[in-house]
Protein backbone atom coordinates (compact mmCIF):
# COMPACT_ATOMS: atom_id res chain seq x y z
CA UNK A 1 0.00 0.00 0.00
CA UNK A 2 1.22 3.46 -0.88
CA UNK A 3 -0.20 6.71 0.43
CA UNK A 4 0.76 10.10 -0.94
CA UNK A 5 -0.48 12.73 1.45
CA UNK A 6 -0.57 16.34 0.19
CA UNK A 7 2.84 16.08 -1.41
CA UNK A 8 4.41 19.25 -2.82
CA UNK A 9 7.65 19.56 -4.69
CA UNK A 10 9.38 22.45 -6.38
CA UNK A 11 12.66 22.45 -8.28
CA UNK A 12 14.76 25.56 -8.01
CA UNK A 13 17.48 26.27 -10.50
CA UNK A 14 20.79 27.76 -9.47
CA UNK A 15 21.40 31.45 -9.85
CA UNK A 16 18.53 32.52 -12.07
CA UNK A 17 16.02 32.26 -9.24
CA UNK A 18 13.52 30.50 -11.47
CA UNK A 19 11.70 27.61 -9.98
CA UNK A 20 9.44 24.99 -11.41
CA UNK A 21 6.49 23.59 -9.54
CA UNK A 22 6.30 19.83 -9.97
CA UNK A 23 3.63 18.70 -7.49
CA UNK A 24 1.08 20.85 -5.74
CA UNK A 25 -0.51 19.09 -2.76
CA UNK A 26 -0.74 15.86 -4.68
CA UNK A 27 -2.62 13.09 -2.87
CA UNK A 28 -3.32 9.50 -3.83
CA UNK A 29 -3.86 6.09 -2.26
CA UNK A 30 -2.82 2.89 -4.01
CA UNK A 31 -4.37 -0.19 -2.46
CA UNK A 32 -2.38 -3.41 -2.01
CA UNK A 33 -2.52 -5.90 -4.84
CA UNK A 34 -3.21 -3.33 -7.54
CA UNK A 35 -1.18 -2.57 -10.61
CA UNK A 36 -1.13 1.15 -11.07
CA UNK A 37 -0.16 2.75 -14.36
CA UNK A 38 0.52 6.48 -14.15
CA UNK A 39 0.25 8.37 -17.42
CA UNK A 40 1.97 11.68 -17.98
CA UNK A 41 3.25 13.86 -20.76
CA UNK A 42 6.89 14.75 -21.14
CA UNK A 43 8.05 16.92 -18.30
CA UNK A 44 4.97 16.24 -16.17
CA UNK A 45 7.19 14.91 -13.38
CA UNK A 46 6.80 11.17 -13.90
CA UNK A 47 10.36 10.31 -12.92
CA UNK A 48 10.21 12.63 -9.92
CA UNK A 49 6.98 10.98 -8.80
CA UNK A 50 8.18 7.40 -9.09
CA UNK A 51 11.47 8.22 -7.41
CA UNK A 52 9.59 9.97 -4.63
CA UNK A 53 7.46 6.85 -4.16
CA UNK A 54 10.69 4.83 -4.06
CA UNK A 55 12.07 7.17 -1.39
CA UNK A 56 15.00 8.53 -3.37
CA UNK A 57 13.63 12.09 -3.50
CA UNK A 58 12.08 13.72 -0.44
CA UNK A 59 8.97 15.88 -0.86
CA UNK A 60 9.20 19.55 0.13
CA UNK A 61 6.09 19.09 2.19
CA UNK A 62 3.57 16.32 2.73
CA UNK A 63 4.17 12.65 3.40
CA UNK A 64 4.82 9.50 1.40
CA UNK A 65 3.88 6.34 3.29
CA UNK A 66 4.66 2.83 2.13
CA UNK A 67 3.71 -0.54 3.52
CA UNK A 68 5.84 -3.48 2.45
CA UNK A 69 9.19 -4.01 0.82
CA UNK A 70 9.65 -1.43 -1.91
CA UNK A 71 11.88 -2.19 -4.89
CA UNK A 72 14.44 0.00 -6.56
CA UNK A 73 13.41 1.10 -10.04
CA UNK A 74 13.08 -2.03 -12.15
CA UNK A 75 15.57 -2.13 -15.01
CA UNK A 76 17.90 0.56 -13.61
CA UNK A 77 21.59 -0.27 -13.44
CA UNK A 78 22.26 2.04 -10.48
CA UNK A 79 22.27 -0.61 -7.77
CA UNK A 80 24.90 -2.69 -9.56
CA UNK A 81 28.64 -2.28 -9.36
CA UNK A 82 30.35 -2.43 -12.74
CA UNK A 83 33.55 -4.04 -11.47
CA UNK A 84 31.79 -6.91 -9.75
CA UNK A 85 30.50 -9.97 -11.58
CA UNK A 86 26.82 -10.58 -12.22
CA UNK A 87 26.78 -13.29 -9.59
CA UNK A 88 28.40 -11.06 -6.97
CA UNK A 89 26.02 -8.24 -7.77
CA UNK A 90 23.00 -10.50 -7.35
CA UNK A 91 24.43 -11.83 -4.11
CA UNK A 92 24.91 -8.35 -2.65
CA UNK A 93 21.57 -6.94 -3.71
CA UNK A 94 19.83 -10.04 -2.28
CA UNK A 95 21.67 -9.67 1.00
CA UNK A 96 20.87 -5.97 1.11
CA UNK A 97 17.16 -6.61 0.76
CA UNK A 98 17.25 -9.61 3.09
CA UNK A 99 16.33 -12.14 0.40
CA UNK A 100 17.61 -15.70 0.15
CA UNK A 101 20.70 -15.05 -1.97
CA UNK A 102 21.22 -18.61 -3.20
CA UNK A 103 17.64 -18.85 -4.37
CA UNK A 104 17.80 -15.52 -6.23
CA UNK A 105 21.11 -16.51 -7.83
CA UNK A 106 19.62 -19.83 -8.96
CA UNK A 107 16.66 -18.01 -10.51
CA UNK A 108 18.79 -15.46 -12.37
CA UNK A 109 21.22 -18.14 -13.53
CA UNK A 110 18.37 -20.26 -14.86
CA UNK A 111 16.37 -17.54 -16.59
CA UNK A 112 18.61 -14.64 -17.62
CA UNK A 113 20.45 -16.86 -20.11
CA UNK A 114 23.86 -15.38 -19.39
CA UNK A 115 25.80 -18.64 -19.40
CA UNK A 116 29.41 -18.14 -18.39
CA UNK A 117 29.03 -14.34 -18.55
CA UNK A 118 27.29 -14.54 -15.20
CA UNK A 119 30.77 -14.72 -13.69
CA UNK A 120 32.17 -11.85 -15.73
CA UNK A 121 32.21 -8.21 -14.59
CA UNK A 122 28.91 -6.42 -15.03
CA UNK A 123 30.62 -3.72 -17.13
CA UNK A 124 31.45 -6.33 -19.79
CA UNK A 125 27.78 -7.13 -20.50
CA UNK A 126 26.43 -6.21 -23.91
CA UNK A 127 23.11 -4.40 -24.28
CA UNK A 128 20.98 -7.53 -24.58
CA UNK A 129 22.63 -9.36 -21.73
CA UNK A 130 22.51 -6.25 -19.58
CA UNK A 131 18.77 -5.95 -20.13
CA UNK A 132 18.13 -9.61 -19.42
CA UNK A 133 20.24 -9.43 -16.28
CA UNK A 134 18.67 -6.23 -14.93
CA UNK A 135 15.05 -7.27 -15.40
CA UNK A 136 15.48 -10.87 -14.27
CA UNK A 137 17.30 -9.77 -11.11
CA UNK A 138 14.76 -7.08 -10.25
CA UNK A 139 11.81 -9.46 -10.56
CA UNK A 140 13.71 -12.30 -8.89
CA UNK A 141 13.83 -10.33 -5.62
CA UNK A 142 10.76 -10.77 -3.42
CA UNK A 143 9.33 -7.26 -3.15
CA UNK A 144 5.82 -6.31 -2.08
CA UNK A 145 5.86 -3.26 -4.32
CA UNK A 146 7.67 -3.16 -7.66
CA UNK A 147 8.32 0.26 -9.14
CA UNK A 148 9.18 1.02 -12.75
CA UNK A 149 9.85 4.21 -14.64
CA UNK A 150 8.70 3.59 -18.22
CA UNK A 151 10.55 0.27 -18.47
CA UNK A 152 8.28 -2.37 -16.96
CA UNK A 153 9.84 -4.97 -19.21
CA UNK A 154 12.98 -4.87 -21.29
CA UNK A 155 15.71 -6.84 -22.96
CA UNK A 156 15.79 -8.39 -26.43
CA UNK A 157 12.50 -9.31 -28.22
CA UNK A 158 12.54 -13.05 -27.42
CA UNK A 159 13.13 -12.30 -23.75
CA UNK A 160 10.34 -9.73 -23.54
CA UNK A 161 7.56 -12.32 -23.85
CA UNK A 162 8.95 -14.29 -20.96
CA UNK A 163 9.49 -11.06 -19.02
CA UNK A 164 5.85 -10.11 -19.55
CA UNK A 165 4.73 -13.43 -18.13
CA UNK A 166 7.08 -12.96 -15.20
CA UNK A 167 5.54 -9.56 -14.49
CA UNK A 168 2.07 -11.12 -14.63
CA UNK A 169 3.17 -13.76 -12.13
CA UNK A 170 4.55 -11.11 -9.77
CA UNK A 171 1.33 -9.09 -10.05
CA UNK A 172 -0.53 -11.99 -8.49
CA UNK A 173 1.20 -11.40 -5.16
CA UNK A 174 2.65 -7.93 -5.27
CA UNK A 175 1.87 -4.38 -6.24
CA UNK A 176 3.29 -2.82 -9.36
CA UNK A 177 3.40 0.93 -9.86
CA UNK A 178 4.82 2.37 -13.06
CA UNK A 179 4.89 5.67 -14.88
CA UNK A 180 4.72 5.99 -18.64
CA UNK A 181 3.57 8.20 -21.48
CA UNK A 182 2.38 5.26 -23.55
CA UNK A 183 -1.21 4.17 -22.94
CA UNK A 184 -0.35 0.79 -24.48
CA UNK A 185 1.62 -0.18 -21.38
CA UNK A 186 -1.41 0.54 -19.19
CA UNK A 187 -3.63 -1.58 -21.40
CA UNK A 188 -1.24 -4.48 -21.07
CA UNK A 189 -0.34 -4.37 -17.37
CA UNK A 190 -2.44 -2.00 -15.29
CA UNK A 191 -5.72 -2.51 -13.48
CA UNK A 192 -5.81 1.04 -12.11
CA UNK A 193 -5.07 4.11 -14.17
CA UNK A 194 -3.90 7.55 -13.11
CA UNK A 195 -2.95 10.71 -14.91
CA UNK A 196 -0.25 13.07 -13.77
CA UNK A 197 -0.92 16.54 -15.08
CA UNK A 198 -1.07 20.10 -13.76
CA UNK A 199 0.94 19.10 -10.68
CA UNK A 200 -1.79 16.72 -9.51
CA UNK A 201 -2.56 13.05 -9.83
CA UNK A 202 -6.03 11.99 -10.94
CA UNK A 203 -6.91 8.36 -10.26
CA UNK A 204 -9.45 6.52 -12.41
CA UNK A 205 -11.40 3.42 -11.46
CA UNK A 206 -10.78 1.83 -14.84
CA UNK A 207 -7.79 1.88 -17.14
CA UNK A 208 -10.05 2.63 -20.11
CA UNK A 209 -11.33 5.85 -18.55
CA UNK A 210 -7.79 6.92 -17.76
CA UNK A 211 -6.61 6.37 -21.33
CA UNK A 212 -9.64 8.15 -22.79
CA UNK A 213 -9.13 11.11 -20.49
CA UNK A 214 -5.43 11.17 -21.29
CA UNK A 215 -6.09 11.23 -25.02
CA UNK A 216 -8.91 13.75 -24.75
CA UNK A 217 -6.60 16.06 -22.88
CA UNK A 218 -4.47 16.65 -25.95
CA UNK A 219 -6.06 15.04 -28.99
CA UNK A 220 -3.71 16.60 -31.52
CA UNK A 221 -0.63 14.78 -30.40
CA UNK A 222 -0.75 11.05 -30.70
CA UNK A 223 1.80 10.04 -28.13
CA UNK A 224 2.18 6.47 -29.13
CA UNK A 225 5.54 6.18 -30.82
CA UNK A 226 6.13 3.59 -33.52
CA UNK A 227 9.49 2.62 -32.13
CA UNK A 228 9.98 1.54 -28.54
CA UNK A 229 12.21 4.24 -27.13
CA UNK A 230 12.34 2.76 -23.69
CA UNK A 231 15.50 4.45 -22.54
CA UNK A 232 14.41 7.91 -23.55
CA UNK A 233 13.19 10.01 -20.72
CA UNK A 234 13.67 13.69 -20.49
CA UNK A 235 12.60 14.10 -16.91
CA UNK A 236 16.16 13.57 -15.76
CA UNK A 237 17.11 16.90 -17.24
CA UNK A 238 15.21 19.03 -14.79
CA UNK A 239 17.23 21.92 -13.37
CA UNK A 240 19.42 21.08 -10.44
CA UNK A 241 17.68 22.13 -7.22
CA UNK A 242 19.36 24.44 -4.76
CA UNK A 243 20.41 22.67 -1.55
CA UNK B 1 -4.37 7.03 6.72
CA UNK B 2 -3.98 4.94 9.83
CA UNK B 3 -3.66 1.72 7.84
CA UNK B 4 0.10 2.13 7.65
CA UNK B 5 1.78 1.42 10.95
CA UNK B 6 5.34 2.33 11.80
CA UNK B 7 7.69 -0.66 11.81
CA UNK B 8 8.68 -1.93 15.24
CA UNK B 9 11.98 -0.66 16.60
CA UNK B 10 13.53 -4.12 16.74
CA UNK B 11 12.56 -4.76 13.10
CA UNK B 12 14.02 -1.47 12.01
CA UNK B 13 17.23 -2.18 13.90
CA UNK B 14 17.45 -5.58 12.23
CA UNK B 15 17.11 -4.01 8.78
CA UNK B 16 19.75 -1.42 9.65
CA UNK B 17 22.21 -4.09 10.80
CA UNK B 18 21.55 -6.18 7.70
CA UNK B 19 22.09 -3.21 5.38
CA UNK B 20 25.26 -2.05 7.12
CA UNK B 21 26.80 -5.54 7.10
CA UNK B 22 25.92 -6.02 3.42
CA UNK B 23 27.50 -2.68 2.60
CA UNK B 24 30.65 -3.60 4.51
CA UNK B 25 31.00 -6.79 2.51
CA UNK B 26 30.32 -4.91 -0.71
CA UNK B 27 32.91 -2.30 0.19
CA UNK B 28 35.55 -4.92 0.92
CA UNK B 29 34.84 -6.68 -2.35
CA UNK B 30 35.06 -3.43 -4.32
CA UNK B 31 38.32 -2.51 -2.62
CA UNK B 32 40.05 -5.78 -3.36
CA UNK B 33 38.72 -5.81 -6.91
CA UNK B 34 40.15 -2.44 -7.62
CA UNK B 35 43.74 -3.15 -6.75
CA UNK B 36 44.99 -5.59 -4.18
CA UNK B 37 48.31 -3.81 -3.81
CA UNK B 38 46.76 -0.44 -3.03
CA UNK B 39 44.61 -2.13 -0.42
CA UNK B 40 47.65 -3.64 1.27
CA UNK B 41 49.45 -0.29 1.14
CA UNK B 42 46.45 1.40 2.69
CA UNK B 43 46.51 -1.14 5.49
CA UNK B 44 50.19 -0.56 6.05
CA UNK B 45 50.04 3.22 5.89
CA UNK B 46 50.47 3.68 9.66
CA UNK B 47 53.44 1.32 9.58
CA UNK B 48 55.04 3.21 6.70
CA UNK B 49 54.53 6.57 8.33
CA UNK B 50 55.92 5.21 11.56
CA UNK B 51 59.02 3.95 9.79
CA UNK B 52 59.48 7.33 8.15
CA UNK B 53 59.28 9.19 11.45
CA UNK B 54 61.64 6.70 13.05
CA UNK B 55 64.12 7.37 10.28
CA UNK B 56 63.96 11.10 10.89
CA UNK B 57 64.24 10.76 14.65
CA UNK B 58 67.17 8.37 14.52
CA UNK B 59 68.90 10.71 12.07
CA UNK B 60 68.70 13.56 14.58
CA UNK B 61 69.56 11.14 17.39
CA UNK B 62 66.44 11.67 19.35
CA UNK B 63 65.60 9.43 22.27
CA UNK B 64 62.14 8.26 23.23
CA UNK B 65 60.50 10.66 25.68
CA UNK B 66 59.29 7.70 27.66
CA UNK B 67 60.39 4.09 27.85
CA UNK B 68 63.35 2.61 26.09
CA UNK B 69 62.00 1.96 22.62
CA UNK B 70 61.38 4.81 20.21
CA UNK B 71 59.44 2.34 18.06
CA UNK B 72 56.97 1.50 20.79
CA UNK B 73 56.65 5.08 21.97
CA UNK B 74 55.79 6.32 18.48
CA UNK B 75 53.61 3.28 17.77
CA UNK B 76 51.48 3.83 20.83
CA UNK B 77 51.05 7.45 19.77
CA UNK B 78 50.42 6.70 16.14
CA UNK B 79 47.70 4.06 16.49
CA UNK B 80 45.14 6.24 18.37
CA UNK B 81 45.97 9.18 16.10
CA UNK B 82 45.45 7.09 12.97
CA UNK B 83 42.31 5.53 14.39
CA UNK B 84 40.80 8.95 14.84
CA UNK B 85 41.96 10.55 11.58
CA UNK B 86 41.26 7.58 9.31
CA UNK B 87 37.79 6.75 10.58
CA UNK B 88 36.63 10.36 10.81
CA UNK B 89 37.74 11.26 7.28
CA UNK B 90 36.78 7.98 5.57
CA UNK B 91 33.26 8.16 6.96
CA UNK B 92 32.97 11.54 5.27
CA UNK B 93 34.21 10.18 1.95
CA UNK B 94 31.59 7.43 2.01
CA UNK B 95 28.68 9.78 1.34
CA UNK B 96 30.29 12.00 -1.28
CA UNK B 97 28.22 11.65 -4.44
CA UNK B 98 25.90 9.27 -2.66
CA UNK B 99 25.57 6.98 -5.70
CA UNK B 100 23.95 4.04 -4.03
CA UNK B 101 21.47 6.01 -1.93
CA UNK B 102 20.11 7.49 -5.14
CA UNK B 103 19.45 4.21 -6.88
CA UNK B 104 18.69 2.05 -3.82
CA UNK B 105 16.48 4.12 -1.52
CA UNK B 106 16.72 1.43 1.16
CA UNK B 107 20.30 2.52 1.75
CA UNK B 108 20.54 5.77 3.69
CA UNK B 109 23.63 8.01 3.87
CA UNK B 110 24.06 7.04 7.52
CA UNK B 111 24.32 3.37 6.49
CA UNK B 112 27.12 4.21 4.07
CA UNK B 113 28.97 6.19 6.73
CA UNK B 114 28.55 3.51 9.40
CA UNK B 115 29.60 0.71 7.04
CA UNK B 116 32.75 2.54 6.04
CA UNK B 117 33.54 3.51 9.63
CA UNK B 118 33.09 -0.03 11.00
CA UNK B 119 35.23 -1.38 8.20
CA UNK B 120 37.96 1.10 9.10
CA UNK B 121 37.71 0.11 12.77
CA UNK B 122 38.26 -3.54 11.83
CA UNK B 123 41.18 -2.65 9.58
CA UNK B 124 42.84 -0.50 12.21
CA UNK B 125 42.37 -3.17 14.85
CA UNK B 126 44.16 -5.53 12.49
CA UNK B 127 46.93 -3.00 11.84
CA UNK B 128 47.29 -2.46 15.57
CA UNK B 129 47.69 -6.17 16.27
CA UNK B 130 50.16 -6.57 13.41
CA UNK B 131 52.22 -3.55 14.45
CA UNK B 132 52.58 -4.50 18.10
CA UNK B 133 53.24 -8.14 17.25
CA UNK B 134 55.98 -6.92 14.92
CA UNK B 135 57.51 -4.71 17.62
CA UNK B 136 57.25 -7.54 20.14
CA UNK B 137 58.55 -10.38 17.99
CA UNK B 138 60.95 -8.77 15.52
CA UNK B 139 62.31 -5.74 17.36
CA UNK B 140 62.08 -7.65 20.62
CA UNK B 141 60.55 -4.99 22.82
CA UNK B 142 58.79 -6.86 25.64
CA UNK B 143 56.73 -3.78 26.51
CA UNK B 144 54.86 -4.12 23.20
CA UNK B 145 52.74 -6.75 24.88
CA UNK B 146 50.28 -4.42 26.70
CA UNK B 147 50.71 -4.76 30.43
CA UNK B 148 47.14 -3.61 30.99
CA UNK B 149 45.35 -4.76 27.81
CA UNK B 150 41.94 -3.66 29.01
CA UNK B 151 43.09 -0.04 29.16
CA UNK B 152 44.53 -0.15 25.65
CA UNK B 153 41.39 -1.78 24.27
CA UNK B 154 38.99 0.59 26.01
CA UNK B 155 41.04 3.58 24.82
CA UNK B 156 40.85 2.21 21.27
CA UNK B 157 37.09 1.64 21.49
CA UNK B 158 36.36 5.13 22.86
CA UNK B 159 38.65 6.71 20.27
CA UNK B 160 36.88 4.79 17.48
CA UNK B 161 33.49 5.87 18.85
CA UNK B 162 34.55 9.51 18.87
CA UNK B 163 35.95 9.14 15.35
CA UNK B 164 32.65 7.72 14.10
CA UNK B 165 30.76 10.61 15.68
CA UNK B 166 33.09 13.21 14.18
CA UNK B 167 32.93 11.31 10.87
CA UNK B 168 29.13 11.61 10.77
CA UNK B 169 29.35 15.33 11.56
CA UNK B 170 31.93 15.66 8.78
CA UNK B 171 29.78 13.70 6.36
CA UNK B 172 26.81 15.99 6.93
CA UNK B 173 28.92 19.14 6.58
CA UNK B 174 30.71 17.69 3.56
CA UNK B 175 27.51 17.07 1.67
CA UNK B 176 26.70 20.79 1.83
CA UNK B 177 30.20 22.13 1.62
CA UNK B 178 32.39 20.16 -0.78
CA UNK B 179 35.62 21.85 0.26
CA UNK B 180 35.21 20.55 3.79
CA UNK B 181 37.16 17.39 2.95
CA UNK B 182 40.23 19.50 2.11
CA UNK B 183 39.80 21.74 5.15
CA UNK B 184 39.42 18.74 7.42
CA UNK B 185 42.39 17.03 5.78
CA UNK B 186 44.67 19.95 6.63
CA UNK B 187 43.28 20.05 10.15
CA UNK B 188 43.76 16.30 10.60
CA UNK B 189 47.39 16.44 9.43
CA UNK B 190 48.19 19.20 11.89
CA UNK B 191 46.63 17.13 14.66
CA UNK B 192 49.71 14.92 14.44
CA UNK B 193 51.72 17.64 16.18
CA UNK B 194 49.04 18.44 18.73
CA UNK B 195 48.27 14.90 19.84
CA UNK B 196 51.30 13.85 21.86
CA UNK B 197 52.33 11.32 19.24
CA UNK B 198 56.05 11.99 19.76
CA UNK B 199 56.16 13.69 23.12
CA UNK B 200 54.76 13.33 26.62
CA UNK B 201 52.37 16.19 27.42
CA UNK B 202 53.21 16.12 31.10
CA UNK B 203 56.80 17.09 30.25
CA UNK B 204 55.69 20.14 28.26
CA UNK B 205 55.78 23.67 29.68
CA UNK B 206 52.56 24.57 31.44
CA UNK B 207 51.47 27.32 29.06
CA UNK B 208 51.65 24.94 26.08
CA UNK B 209 50.09 22.08 28.01
CA UNK B 210 47.12 24.22 29.02
CA UNK B 211 46.25 24.62 25.36
CA UNK B 212 47.05 21.09 24.27
CA UNK B 213 44.69 19.46 26.76
CA UNK B 214 41.68 20.69 24.81
CA UNK B 215 42.58 18.29 22.03
CA UNK B 216 40.63 15.04 22.60
CA UNK B 217 43.05 12.99 20.49
CA UNK B 218 45.79 13.83 23.01
CA UNK B 219 43.72 12.16 25.70
CA UNK B 220 43.19 9.18 23.39
CA UNK B 221 46.95 8.77 23.02
CA UNK B 222 47.55 9.17 26.75
CA UNK B 223 44.87 6.66 27.66
CA UNK B 224 46.18 4.18 25.10
CA UNK B 225 49.72 4.50 26.46
CA UNK B 226 48.65 3.73 30.02
CA UNK B 227 47.87 0.26 28.71
CA UNK B 228 51.50 -0.23 27.74
CA UNK B 229 53.52 1.74 30.31
CA UNK B 230 52.90 1.11 33.99
CA UNK B 231 54.38 4.43 35.12
CA UNK B 232 53.30 6.72 32.29
CA UNK B 233 52.61 10.19 33.71
CA UNK B 234 48.90 10.94 33.38
CA UNK B 235 48.55 14.32 35.02
CA UNK B 236 46.81 15.70 31.92
CA UNK B 237 44.74 12.62 31.09
CA UNK B 238 40.99 13.01 31.52
CA UNK B 239 38.99 9.97 30.45
CA UNK B 240 35.60 11.63 31.03
CA UNK B 241 36.66 14.38 28.61
CA UNK B 242 37.31 11.86 25.83
CA UNK B 243 34.17 9.87 26.61
CA UNK B 244 32.23 13.13 26.61
CA UNK B 245 33.61 13.94 23.18
CA UNK B 246 32.62 10.49 21.91
CA UNK B 247 29.05 10.71 23.18
CA UNK B 248 28.72 14.37 22.24
CA UNK B 249 29.97 13.93 18.68
CA UNK B 250 27.79 10.89 18.02
CA UNK B 251 24.77 12.74 19.38
CA UNK B 252 25.55 15.86 17.36
CA UNK B 253 26.23 13.83 14.22
CA UNK B 254 22.99 11.88 14.40
CA UNK B 255 21.02 15.02 15.20
CA UNK B 256 22.50 16.91 12.26
CA UNK B 257 21.94 13.92 9.97
CA UNK B 258 18.27 13.70 10.94
CA UNK B 259 17.58 17.42 10.94
CA UNK B 260 19.17 18.08 7.57
CA UNK B 261 18.32 14.79 5.84
CA UNK B 262 15.72 16.12 3.45
CA UNK B 263 17.69 19.18 2.47
CA UNK B 264 20.75 17.05 1.97
CA UNK B 265 18.98 14.52 -0.22
CA UNK B 266 17.50 17.32 -2.29
CA UNK B 267 20.97 18.81 -2.71
CA UNK B 268 22.28 15.70 -4.43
Amino acid sequence: MIVLDRVSKRYRSHGSGHSKLVFDELSAVFEPGRTVGILGRRGAGKTTLIRMIAGAIPPDSGRVLRQGRVSFLVGSAGPFVSTMTGRENVWFISRLYGADASEVIRFVEAHAGLGTDFDKPFSAYTGDKRGRFLFTTAYALPFDIYLADESVIGGPPGFRDWCERLVDARRQQAMLVFTTRRPRLLRRFADTGAILSDHRLATFPSVRDAILAFKADEPAADDEPLIDDVDEDEDDELPVPIP
Amino acid sequence: MTAIARPRFSTALGVQARVVISLMLREMRMHTRHSRLSYVLELLEPVLQLTMMLGVFSAINRQADFGTSMFLFLGTGMIPYFTFVHISSKAMGAVRGGGLTKSVPLVKPLDLMLARAFLEVLQLALVMILLFSFIYLVIQVPDAWPIRPLKAVSAFVVTAAMAIGVGIVNGVIGSFFRLWAVVYGVFARSLLFLSAVFYVPDYMPTQIRDWLVWNPVLHAVEWFRTGFYLTYPTLTLSKPYLIGWAIGSIFLGLTMERALRNRRMAAK
